[in-house]
């Protein structure tokens, strides 16, 4: 009933809404203002240029104190080994040069402001959030070195380590940086095993699909276009020791490590077992990047990715990267099987993109401009599909264009692609995650201003809204490979499975050939989409106390959320459906269904601290694939996206453009593999209403 | 020497059954091992007959590097459900039953059929002496600071400890070190009494008015040094060969200036000499001509209460010669209750850098340890004057003097304006910052006449070193290594040291610099009294109201000695102390005046963050 209430209510706010351009997407940050008192502003004020400047002196180090700490961490080994589970989660966030260049400096200004807080405000009473609201307009003294380092960052090209932008202001415990403790919130590790359902995981293993949603008919397309959505959009990653090397926050027996080799970037994610010993997930605190000046302040996340969709995760977004997908002759991009699959990696760059320790004899490791190519098959399979396009366009453009060199291939081939992309990700894929009326909206927004600074991708849509798609995998693939062939839409399955999704994050163990791929794309297409809601399956979650052989992606993601100091669930309902006060729990009832509102009063002391990601995997879904504190965030984002994209769509390529404007969802499917057939809307099953179209039909 | 030692400890494990347990028996014959070492030592190493379980041996070796426990104090805390002789037996046929390969899950059995519960000794005491308002709390003019104080207060009542009768009766079954009068412990895993903390911890009782308390807790240190010559680090017989730095004495003159019962001290002395000559007869080295005091230790083996990490740390080494130094070097450490710390490393050029393999205690000349030593020599020879013996007075007045002769010599350093640990391989000072560098000022073991020289000097020290930019305290040295020693830990003892040293320096400069130290101090553990409702270890230099961490266990919570500093310094510093209210209309209102006494404070902390965050924010 309050379900429908809900839609009601939205169907009045779209209607409503309808004369203001893009009001449903509209995100209410007004509440959350924070204006500096007088008494605290003239108490800062006092600070004399001597003390900046020794505010910055300690800062800095502070930092470069932290040096000798490392080489005792190194000396003892005491850093990401290859082939453990950390390896994998580091190749999850892995940062370049120049993100970590950014993250130092960022970290000595949050240092420098550190002491001005500890120094000056909190000894006078004067909160967090004051103080670094004060701090925020203050810029680093004229003159020293963190200065000029920090100007000349602000005049490189910064494509690829922005910092996040936030929807809502910080939420730490100093109001700077510092993570709630124990007594304040609920472990990560907790919430995830309590929210694991052992009855559903026994029910899927008796193949009774009581998981799936029969509702929507949505199949694991959707599921594996989120995740590669987000590689474009969206990479957090880890702090770096000084010296560039990783850090590891756990020992080698998944224990906790002696307090003595705890790096301060370290938060592992703990849970105790029934002797009291700790098992442990590294957990390493984000990089930072500077924000929009070189003023003081508060913890700003980067993002080693680009706020368009510009398929970067495929070409990586620097020269040099893409240099190295590139076979600098007739446009194309490398390629390996006849230019059937990913480049292979080579010796010195397979620890950067799989997580096969020293001696394991692999051979499968792919190549792209992101290291999360290979996080699972699925990945991979997308991955393909758009580098055989790319060579497919660039192989026709030769064609027609004799004497184009490869640059102009390239250029030319790419540009396609990566139209062709956002035409099936904002036309056909947005409507099936957020529904018809709201991907209309995004849609609709107009076009940003020219030389207007550009938007980036928000803290909250990158480590929370669009992680939606991990509730919706699968434990296995199942082969359903002949589904075209023989009757479909019955409910027995096959009984051989194509993989199990644990053995091949980041180690890639089946075997790869044009032939695997088909099959995997075909049993994708035909398998339905798990739901959208608070439970994962075990393969991404470990459930047990006892030690871990893999991640928990909800314990990460739950972790990584208060690493990044996002607001709590509720102060994203409030923002979002701009209308209403939360004041108990009974406030969630109208988003959050009983059974699982119970969990969370269970696990949580008070609802203000249920944390976004929990609230939004736990929102009943309304039109589309998510909750409505999801589709806001992530309608949010895409609005800006689709802002930044008209205002590129004056490309020289147009008319180039134009001959490829016919190509949509399944013919990319069917054009870039060896499927006899695909569904018509490609994110969902096939069915009377979305009939399956036959290849050998597609030009 | 080693050999001998092995041999020694195989008659004794053949002869225990036929001691008296606390016979204060010579048993072996020591010298240690510094080629700098000059003294052949006329006191003895002692042992208990539970030590063969706790202190050393196969069994011990099996069970801790099994790893059974997250912490490995954990074991040699558990009680033995069988005599000694019994459980080693049953380990011997356990080990022959299990090809002298046990499982983890088998040792865990064995454990668990031979050991009780850790702590089961002890029970929580309520000091009879104890009273609700003690005059400090008077002198504290800030609501929320007195009701700290009247917290603070309480919290003696948590720490008070009372061993069983059953452990007098069969101290064989237990590893702690059977005292007759109650304690009070330092807090968490710290759960029998430690020496060096006692003198803060009886400080803190003095100015509670908790006399009989303080004075037992002296007259059970008085009683160890009667039967084992010398005060083990902590009470448990593992800490076999170690003591701590020797504040026995200082903790008598304590006692002795509240209650002004000089005769307690004058009755006293006999021990007290004892245990200066012990400290004299067996840490003596020469440095420039000059006799000084180094930390050692006397046993074998690793720490049995953090076995397993000593032996991974020990792995660096090949030889068991080099394993057993480097486990001598890491005990010497733990006696100067600074385990560890950078200050104790020396690498092959000779600084600082480095980690715990380059640990080189015993050949390090520590400032404080001679320091104390000349101040206990000093406060011996005042209760001799104050008995009437004209010529023992003399006689410890010429044996102070001539430690400060060799402090100035060896350990002032002009170049540097402070006191310095002197390097015994290098042959050369060691410039890096520990506050013990300045701990002469605090027992005024310098010329008094040269106060005005020595104030200038040991300021410009300070500003060079930058000590006065740490919003949380001043750090116990200026290296972040992860040893809980060293950036950015702070301890309560060290700022107690500073901040009275330069108080008593007596020039304004320095007066002032210790007030505003002092006064940070409080403010500090205020903050982070009001977010945690809890007394911390140790706290953080860079943090305002924060912790510390780091070292080879979490960080503690109590806790005696952060307490004995705070309520001294609270009745020092509490008619001038106020706490800011600059802020204030962010974080209206303050909740210790509000929530009132520990009672009520305990169920705060379970309330937690919903009271803090929405009654602060």
């Amino acid at each position: 009933m309050w379900q429908s209430v809900y839609l009601l209510l939205t169907a009045i706010v779209i209607v409503a809404s309808a004369p203001d351009r893009n009001i449903a997407l509209k995100f209410d940050i007004s509440q959350s203002h924070i204006t500096v008192t007088n008494d605290v502003k003239s108490s800062l004020d006092d600070i004399t240029p001597a003390q900046w400047k020794g505010f910055v002196t300690s800062g800095v180090d502070s930092i470069n104190r932290q040096k000798r700490l490392e080489d005792n961490l190194l000396s003892s080994a005491i850093t990401v080994q290859n082939g453990s589970l950390s390896h994998a989660q580091l190749l999850d966030t892995l940062p370049n040069e120049k993100s970590k260049l950014d993250s130092d400096i960022a970290l000595k200004m949050l240092k420098a402001s550190l002491y001005i807080y500890n120094s000056k405000c909190d000894p006078e009473a004067i909160s967090g959030d004051q103080c670094r609201t004060y701090l925020e307009s203050k810029p680093l003294p004229e003159g020293s070195t963190l200065r000029s380092e920090c100007e000349r960052l602000l005049n490189t090209q910064r494509d690829g380590h922005h910092a996040f932008r936030r929807l809502l202001p910080q939420d730490y415990k100093d109001g700077f940086h510092q993570l709630y403790n124990e007594r304040d919130q609920p472990n990560a590790w907790d919430i995830s095993m309590a929210l694991y359902d052992r009855e559903n995981e026994a029910a899927e293993k008796t193949r009774s699909r009581s998981r799936s949603d029969d509702s929507r008919n949505l199949n694991l397309v959707l599921v594996q276009f989120a995740q590669f959505v987000e590689h474009d959009l969206s990479k957090t990653v880890s702090q770096s020791m000084s010296s560039g090397l990783p850090i590891e926050c756990c020992n080698r027996d998944q224990h906790k490590l002696q307090p003595r080799f705890h790096h301060p970037f370290c938060a592992p994610i703990t849970s105790q077992d029934k002797y009291g010993f700790h098992n442990c997930l590294n957990y390493v605190r984000s990089a930072l990047a500077v924000g929009e000046s070189c003023n003081f302040g508060g913890a700003e996340q980067l993002n080693q990715a680009t706020g368009i969709l510009d398929l970067s995760q495929l070409y990586g977004f620097t020269d040099a990267a893409q240099n190295k997908m590139r076979t600098l002759s007739r446009g194309t991009l490398k390629s390996s099987s006849n230019g059937n699959l990913l480049p292979r990696t080579s010796d010195n760059d397979e620890h950067t993109f799989c997580a096969w320790g020293d001696n394991a004899n692999a051979t499968n490791c792919f190549v792209a401009g992101d290291s999360r190519v290979n996080s699972n098959p699925l990945s991979i399979l997308v991955y393909t599909i758009f580098l055989r396009n790319h060579n497919r366009i660039a192989a026709e453009l030769l064609s027609r264009h004799k004497n184009w060199n490869d640059e102009q291939l390239f250029q030319a081939a790419k540009t396609i692609n990566v139209d062709i992309y956002r035409r099936v990700i904002m036309n056909e894929w947005l409507p099936e995650v957020l529904g018809a009326n709201t991907a209309a909206q995004v849609l609709n927004t107009p076009a940003a201003t020219a030389g207007q600074p550009e938007p980036e991708v928000s803290n909250e849509f990158g480590v929370a809204a669009i992680r939606f798609y991990f509730s919706m995998l699968p434990n296995v693939l199942h082969n359903l490979a002949n589904t075209n062939d023989v009757a479909s839409n019955n409910n027995v399955l096959p009984l051989t499975n194509l993989f199990e999704l644990k053995n091949e994050i980041y180690t890639p163990q089946i075997q790869y050939t044009p032939q695997k791929l088909n099959e995997i794309l075909q049993s994708l297409l035909h398998e339905r989409a798990m739901k959208m809601d608070a439970s994962y399956v075990g393969a991404i979650v470990w459930h047990e106390r006892t030690k871990p052989t893999h991640a928990d992606a909800l314990a990460f993601d739950i972790q990584r959320g208060r690493d990044h100091g996002l607001q709590p669930y509720y102060k994203y309902l409030e923002a979002c459906s701009n209308t209403k006060k939360v004041t108990g729990w009974v406030d969630f009832e109208p988003y959050i269904p009983r059974e699982i509102l119970d969990k969370l009063k269970n696990l949580y002391r008070e609802c203000k601290d249920v944390d976004l990601i929990i609230g939004g995997i736990s929102e009943r879904i309304v039109n589309g694939t998510v909750g409505p504190t999801f589709s806001c965030i992530l309608s949010e984002q895409f609005s800006r996206i689709h802002q930044r994209h008209q205002l590129q769509q004056t490309s020289t390529h147009s008319t180039l453009l134009d001959a490829y404007r016919g190509m949509n969802g399944s013919k990319l499917l069917c054009l870039n593999s060896n499927v006899r057939a695909v569904p018509e809307n490609i994110f969902r099953l096939q069915s009377n209403s979305n009939r399956l179209v036959d290849c050998n039909n597609v030009a | 020497m080693r050999n001998l030692n092995k041999f020694a400890l195989a008659i004794l494990c053949c002869c225990l059954a036929a001691l008296p347990q606390f016979g204060a028996r010579r048993l072996l014959e020591f010298s240690t091992e510094s080629p700098n070492a000059i003294a052949d030592d006329e006191f003895g190493t002692y042992n208990f007959t539970s030590c063969q379980i706790y202190c050393y041996g196969s069994l011990l070796d099996t069970v801790q590097m099994a790893k059974l426990f997250e912490d490995s104090k954990t074991f040699v805390d558990m009680k033995l459900l069988f005599s000694p002789q019994k459980t080693l037996e049953d380990f011997d046929a356990f080990m022959a039953a299990k090809n002298n390969t046990p499982s983890r899950d088998e040792i865990r059995e064995f454990v668990d059929a031979h050991f009780g519960a850790k702590g089961t000794e002890l029970d929580v005491w309520t000091p009879t002496d104890w009273i609700e308002h003690p005059g400090f709390i008077d002198l504290i003019h800030d609501p929320d600071l007195k009701q700290w104080g009247v917290d603070l207060n309480n919290i003696w009542k948590e720490l008070g400890r009372k061993m069983k009768d059953d452990v007098h009766k069969n101290p064989d079954y237990y590893s702690i070190i059977p005292v007759p009068n109650p304690v009070i412990v330092p807090g968490g895993r710290f759960i029998e009494f430690y020496y060096w903390d006692s003198y803060w911890i009886i400080r803190g009782l003095l100015h509670s008015e908790m006399y009989t308390t303080a004075r037992g807790m002296i007259e059970n240190f008085l009683s160890i040094v009667q039967r084992i010559g010398f005060i083990p680090n902590g009470g448990r017989v593992y800490y076999w060969g170690r003591s701590q730095p020797p504040l026995l004495t200082a903790m008598v003159k304590s006692y002795v200036d509240f209650t002004k019962d000089d005769l307690f001290a004058i009755n006293a002395l006999e021990i007290l000499e004892h245990e200066f000559e012990y400290f004299i007869n067996n840490n003596t080295v020469q440095a420039k001509g000059h006799n000084l005091v180094i930390y050692r230790d006397t046993s074998t083996g690793p720490r049995p209460e953090s076995y397993s990490e000593d032996v991974e740390t020990s792995q660096s080494f090949t030889t068991k010669e080099a394993k057993e130094d480097h486990y001598s070097e890491l005990k010497s450490a733990a006696e100067s209750g600074m385990d560890f710390s950078s200050r104790w490393f020396i690498n092959a050029n000779g600084t600082n850098e480095g980690n715990l393999t380059d640990a080189k205690t015993r050949s390090i000349v520590p400032v404080e340890l001679n320091a104390i030593l000349y101040w206990n020599a000093k406060m011996i020879a005042e209760f001799h004057s104050k008995a009437g013996n004209i010529e023992k007075m003399v006689e410890y007045e010429t044996k102070a003097q001539k430690i400060q002769e060799a402090i100035q010599a060896v350990l002032w350093n002009e170049e540097a304006g402070c006191w310095l640990d002197y390097d015994l391989i290098n042959e050369k000072p060691r410039n890096y910052f520990v506050p013990t560098n300045l701990s002469p000022l605090w027992v005024k073991a310098y010329n008094l006449s040269e106060s005005e020289k020595i104030s200038a000097s040991v300021l410009k020290y300070i500003e060079a070193n930058n000590l006065d930019s740490f919003p949380g305290g001043v750090p116990n040295t200026l290296y972040n290594t992860g040893e809980q020693w060293d950036l950015p830990n702070v301890w309560a003892p060290m700022q107690y040291i500073l901040v009275e040293g330069l108080d008593n320096l007596g020039t304004p400069e320095a007066k002032a610099l210790s007030q505003r130290w002092g006064q940070r101090w409080v403010k500090s553990n205020f903050e982070a009294y009001r977010e945690t409702l809890a007394m911390f270890e140790k706290y953080d230099a860079e943090n305002f109201g924060g912790h510390g961490g780091g070292g080879e266990y979490g960080v503690q919570t109590g806790f005696g000695w952060s307490n004995g500093v705070i309520i001294e310094w609270l009745a020092k510093y509490g008619r001038q102390i106020s706490l800011s209210n600059t802020g204030a209309a962010a974080r209206s209102c303050r909740l210790i005046t509000v929530l009132g006494a520990t009672a009520v404070a305990i169920v705060g902390a379970f309330a937690g963050r919903f009271i803090w965050r929405n009654w602060f924010k």
